[in-house]
């Protein structure tokens, strides 16, 4: 059985650079926001390169809607933070690596990760069930901008409503 | 509910890397070989960026060992992993998370050479390695300065360890 029939992929980020880069889920580009409705469950890849950054403090928003689901609107009451509790980090910086190491989110109910991407070709994944999701289906990666490096992002969004071999619902509308 | 590292296995292939460099297994951050002994599905997740040049050929390389799979070998040691398809995603001037199934020919296939924003998902039963347990994602090098990272994703695991599934890179 293909992946690609039980789950959804959504590029979250394109291989992007961190300098004058903010995700901001505003363009279609740089953290994309996906709508969990018909899925249980979303994984979040974040690929570094061997340049390192880092990025910016690195969040996960929650809203009612695509166009609200931005980090401004923390403050404007119109989006949320999610806090997934812990994320997983894999370094390659000298060596081959496939060892994902589960690490405390940075701020308890707001920042996952404080400066990703600070060594050379370090990654993460961030887990998430949508029942901790508050207010609303949708969801985007936000990292605030960085200094230097080139990083891309991947959504995956499993455990589907419904089944429905390569045409499963589409989590960005 | 599961988290999906708890039944899958991520290896990433090719870090954010300029094309410029072909992925060639004998570097860990260029198109990493795994082990898929202990997995019976493998997809390939291929992220492309702004498409400054020529991308060319795409193979998936299977062999014995970890050291014989490079593309030098096909023919030889090794061999080319069967590819009927692929799946295509393209975000040239808007957001699409949809995947189209794309044939290939001759298990090759080469992304479009000034498509922006261009993906890719590979999907290989194991049982179809007419050579195992070590597979590789091969590019040649582009003809100018892209940028395209690659993930592996390594599914119905022979054994369940939730947060310590096996290695794959050993």
């Amino acid at each position: 059985m293909k992946l690609l029939d039980s789950c959804k992929f959504v590029v979250g980020t394109f291989p992007a650079t961190a300098a004058n880069t903010t995700w901001n889920n505003q363009t279609y580009l740089l953290g994309n926001a996906v709508n969990m409705e018909n899925y249980g469950h979303l994984t979040v890849v974040l690929i570094g390169g061997p340049d390192p950054g880092p990025m910016g403090l690195t969040t996960l928003i929650n809203a009612a809607t695509d166009a609200a689901c931005v980090i401004a609107g923390i403050a404007a009451g119109t989006s949320w933070y999610v806090d997934p509790s812990y994320y997983y980090v894999n370094t390659c910086t000298s060596a081959e690596s496939d060892t994902w190491t589960k690490t405390a989110v940075a701020t308890a109910g707001s920042t996952i990760i404080t400066a990703p991407f600070t060594v050379a070709n370090e990654n993460y994944i961030i887990e998430l069930d949508a029942a901790a999701l508050t207010h609303g289906p949708w969801v985007a990666v936000n990292s605030v901008q960085g200094t230097a490096g080139i990083f891309a992002a991947l959504y995956i969004l499993s455990q589907p409503r419904y089944i429905s071999a390569e045409t499963a619902p589409t989590a960005i509308v | 509910m599961g988290k999906l590292i708890d039944s899958v296995k991520f290896v990433v292939a090719a870090q954010c890397i300029d094309t410029q460099t072909a992925w060639n297994n004998q570097t860990y951050d260029l198109g990493n070989a795994i082990n898929v002994e202990n997995y019976r599905h493998v997809t390939i997740v291929l992220i492309g960026g702004v498409a400054a040049g020529t991308q060319l050929a795409v193979k998936v390389v299977c062999v014995a060992t970890d050291a014989a799979c490079v593309i030098a070998n096909v023919g030889t040691t090794a061999a080319l992993v069967p590819m009927e398809w692929v799946y295509k995603n393209i975000q040239t001037a808007v957001q699409s998370d949809t995947w189209v199934k794309t044939a290939v020919v001759s298990d090759t296939f080469t992304p479009t050479t000034t498509t922006n924003h261009l993906n890719w998902v590979i999907e290989i039963e194991t049982a179809s390695m007419s050579l195992a347990p070590w597979l590789t994602i091969n590019k040649v090098a582009s003809g100018a300065a892209n940028y395209m990272a690659a993930l592996y994703i390594l599914s119905q695991p022979r054994y369940i360890s939730a947060e310590d599934a096996p290695t794959a890179i050993v």
